[in-house]
């Protein structure tokens, strides 16, 4: 699985925003923000990988347990399949 | 004041830490919707009930009627009109007028302009503020300057 192509994923402060690229008019309504955490799992999952891989990459940065980082993988993976936002 | 949640979703962020974001857009071209905070432009924009949309001007010298974003010098970033502009050699400065006051500001450098507003959104329909009516309505409300707190109060009322 991957992101959509046609966002860019930019750090604003201490959070991040997703913005589409290539669209005329950006509605800052419905710009994404995301936690420090959340851009970091956007980053690991715009190339092509798999749940297991990300979850190991988290567990690689943060200091979770295998268990927390795989279900924190799997709510944010969901919420990208509810909005659309993945290439599966 | 009435003071609405934004749209679901909505940004909640201060426009100081927004600006990066906003400007890494417009630096691409693109043009960005944001939600009216605020009723200092009211009637023409309202608090909860309309977006802006706003564009790069890339220099363009700005004149009556324009509605520039511009930042102050304490990093407030404030959406208003221009009603004057005085031009020496080498040196533009505006003055700038919420249409809900009537105290200017004047001063305002070209240099602390970050974009222009192109149009606006209300219950989702898109209007041009280059439209013959809008700008005429614009100079219509200028016209009224000298009762305008009156017309404001009246106003008030039926937002509150």
């Amino acid at each position: 699985m991957k992101i959509k192509s046609g966002f860019v994923l930019r750090q604003v402060g201490e959070q991040y925003a997703v913005v589409p690229v290539g669209v005329q008019t950006v509605d800052f309504r419905c710009v994404i923000t995301l936690n420090e955490t959340g851009g970091f799992l956007w980053q690991q999952l715009q190339e092509e990988t798999t749940p297991e891989a990300v979850a190991q990459a988290l567990l690689a940065e943060y200091e979770v347990s295998p268990e927390t980082a795989a279900a924190d993988v799997a709510t944010f993976v969901e919420r990208l399949r509810e909005n659309r936002l993945l290439d599966e | 004041m009435n003071k609405r949640e934004g749209a679901p979703g909505a940004v909640q962020l201060p426009m100081a830490q927004l600006s990066p974001l906003l400007l890494a857009c417009l630096a691409e071209g693109q043009e960005v919707v944001l939600a009216v905070t605020g009723n200092s432009m009211a009637p023409f924009l309202r608090h909860g009930r309309d977006q802006v949309v706003l564009a790069a001007c890339d220099g363009a010298v700005l004149g009556f009627g324009d509605v520039p974003l511009y930042r102050r010098d304490n990093g407030q970033y404030v959406l208003h009109r221009v009603v004057k502009r005085r031009q020496t050699a080498g040196s533009v400065r505006y003055t700038l007028l919420g249409d809900a006051q009537w105290e200017m500001e004047p001063e305002v450098t070209p240099e602390q302009v970050v974009a222009c507003a192109v149009g606006f959104i209300r219950n989702g329909k898109r209007y041009s503020c280059t439209s013959p009516w809008y700008r005429a309505r614009v100079r219509v409300w200028q016209w009224l300057l000298p009762v305008r707190r009156w017309l404001i109060a009246v106003y008030r009322r039926s937002w509150k």
